[in-house]
């Protein structure tokens, strides 16, 4: 087992490693790869995590499931499809996911929930606020008709399926289905345009 | 409950796939669709690219929790790939269906505990299967990666503007297979249905020029998504067995042949 001395100079080696690379190592057994990555965006893991399940205990749990599965399997994760980042936050997002519609009663509070919410207009750009990024994304947001940004919110940080979304927007299961995936498609040419990391 | 969903239908799901919104059905298809589509895999990673930095606060993960995570790497060893040695049996383990690579160790440490001879035999069989559980850890990665680049390559190839499908057939038809070749000369072969020959020999690839046959490549024993270059002067594709490393002129009779477009 390496010392803490050691742990920490492989860390530090670490730092300036893209994240493809930081995988690559992971493969290799490589601690200190792991918990760079971690550094990197176990916070917006469970910021995601904890934002879908609102209960911390459970946020944490989901949080290091997702990182001991990078670190059993990371051949799973194909740096040629998508970021280190979003791949690790779509299996939060799916787990976490998981967990709620395995709560029926729990569910259906949050859907009370989030039906005010909705009514009342919540709004996604309260939940952005790193600098590097945070214009250009609010500038995207800005971009997205209300309805569209609603559905995605639901969908996304509210952990709804499309049907619940519909129900909960008061619209049709198939204009929700097509407003989130032409929501998606208009943030991403204006992140693209804006040439912000990631969205190409 | 339908699961059997056109391609436009499949695409119009896509965007709600990617927030895990979906309902179980649905999901499913869209599921067994992926593997075969590129273009909808991309799809749904720029999705989940725009959703990432939605959820993107720039927060610290709570105190204490990576020491738990660091916690349980160290307490399980690298998952083994390989039987445990025949004197580190499994059947030492206190519970019967607990993870077999967590009580392997526990095995190994009790024996440890027992004679100095079988620790030095046990750390010397452990660290050879974990250092070939790592190789072969990082193979499988690689080889993941290789493969599927190559199997997203030939769908691309295969959506792209000007490509043609060969088919690939046997003179008795008992065996096919598809080769796609884009307007630059780029080829794809899908060779997965191939069956496997023995050790020592492997399938080569050729272009047919209407006069000779040039190697285009051996293909390997098992060959699955191969590329290979194509110039105007071929005519058909050729596929032959061969003793491994594969030869320049073959004498074999051809297993499969297509014929390329004009």
């Amino acid at each position: 087992m390496a010392s803490k001395s050691a742990r920490m100079a492989q860390t530090s080696d670490l730092t300036l490693a893209s994240d493809a690379s930081l995988v690559v190592a992971i493969a290799r057994w490589r601690q200190g790869a792991l918990a760079e990555a971690y550094r990197r965006h176990a916070g917006a893991v469970y910021a995601l995590a904890r934002r879908l399940l609102v209960d911390h205990t459970l946020a944490e749990e989901v949080v290091q499931e997702v990182f001991l599965r990078i670190w059993d399997a990371p051949e799973k994760f194909d740096p040629e499809r998508g970021s280190l980042r979003s791949y690790l936050l779509a299996q939060c997002h799916g787990r976490s996911v998981d967990l709620i519609r395995s709560e029926q009663s729990r569910r259906d509070r949050e859907l009370k929930e989030h039906r005010q919410q909705a009514e009342s207009g919540y709004d996604i750009e309260h939940e952005v606020w790193d600098l590097a990024v945070a214009d250009h994304i609010r500038e995207a947001i800005a971009d997205l008709p209300v309805e569209e940004r609603r559905a995605i919110e639901l969908a996304y940080l509210g952990g709804h399926t499309y049907r619940e979304v519909a129900l909960l927007l008061d619209q049709p299961e198939g204009t929700v289905k097509s407003r989130i995936r032409a929501g998606l498609r208009r943030m991403r040419r204006v992140l693209a345009d804006a040439g912000v990391g990631g969205v190409s | 409950m339908r699961t059997e969903l056109r391609h436009g239908e499949i695409e119009e799901l896509l965007g709600v796939f990617a927030l895990d919104a979906l309902e179980p059905d649905e999901r499913d298809a869209v599921d067994q669709h992926l593997p075969t589509c590129a273009r909808c895999r991309a799809e749904v990673e720029e999705h989940r690219e725009v959703a990432a930095l939605l959820a993107h606060t720039g927060a610290d993960a709570p105190e204490g929790l990576w020491d738990r995570i660091s916690a349980s790497l160290e307490a399980e060893p690298p998952e083994l790939h390989l039987p445990p040695a025949p004197f580190l049996p499994r059947t030492d383990s206190p519970v019967g269906d607990a993870p077999a690579t967590a009580f392997a160790r526990r095995s190994w440490q009790t024996r440890v505990a027992a004679t100095v001879v079988s620790a030095a035999a046990a750390v010397i069989v452990v660290l050879g299967v974990q250092m070939a559980s790592q190789d072969e850890r990082l193979d499988e990665m690689a080889q993941v990666l290789a493969l599927d680049a190559l199997e997203r390559a030939y769908q691309a190839a295969e959506g792209t503007s000007g490509s043609e499908i060969v088919e690939m057939k046997s003179f008795d038809g008992s065996m096919d297979t598809q080769a796609v070749v884009t307007t630059e000369g780029r080829g794809y072969l899908r060779a997965a249905n191939l069956p496997v020959l023995d050790e020592g020999r492997t399938y080569q690839l050729w272009g047919d020029t209407g006069a000779e046959r040039v190697s285009l490549g051996p293909l390997g024993a098992n060959p699955e998504v191969v590329s290979f270059e194509l110039s105007e002067q071929y005519v058909g594709l050729a596929i032959t067995e061969e003793a491994e490393p594969g030869v320049i002129v073959s004498d074999q009779p051809i297993l499969a042949y297509g014929q390329l477009p004009e």
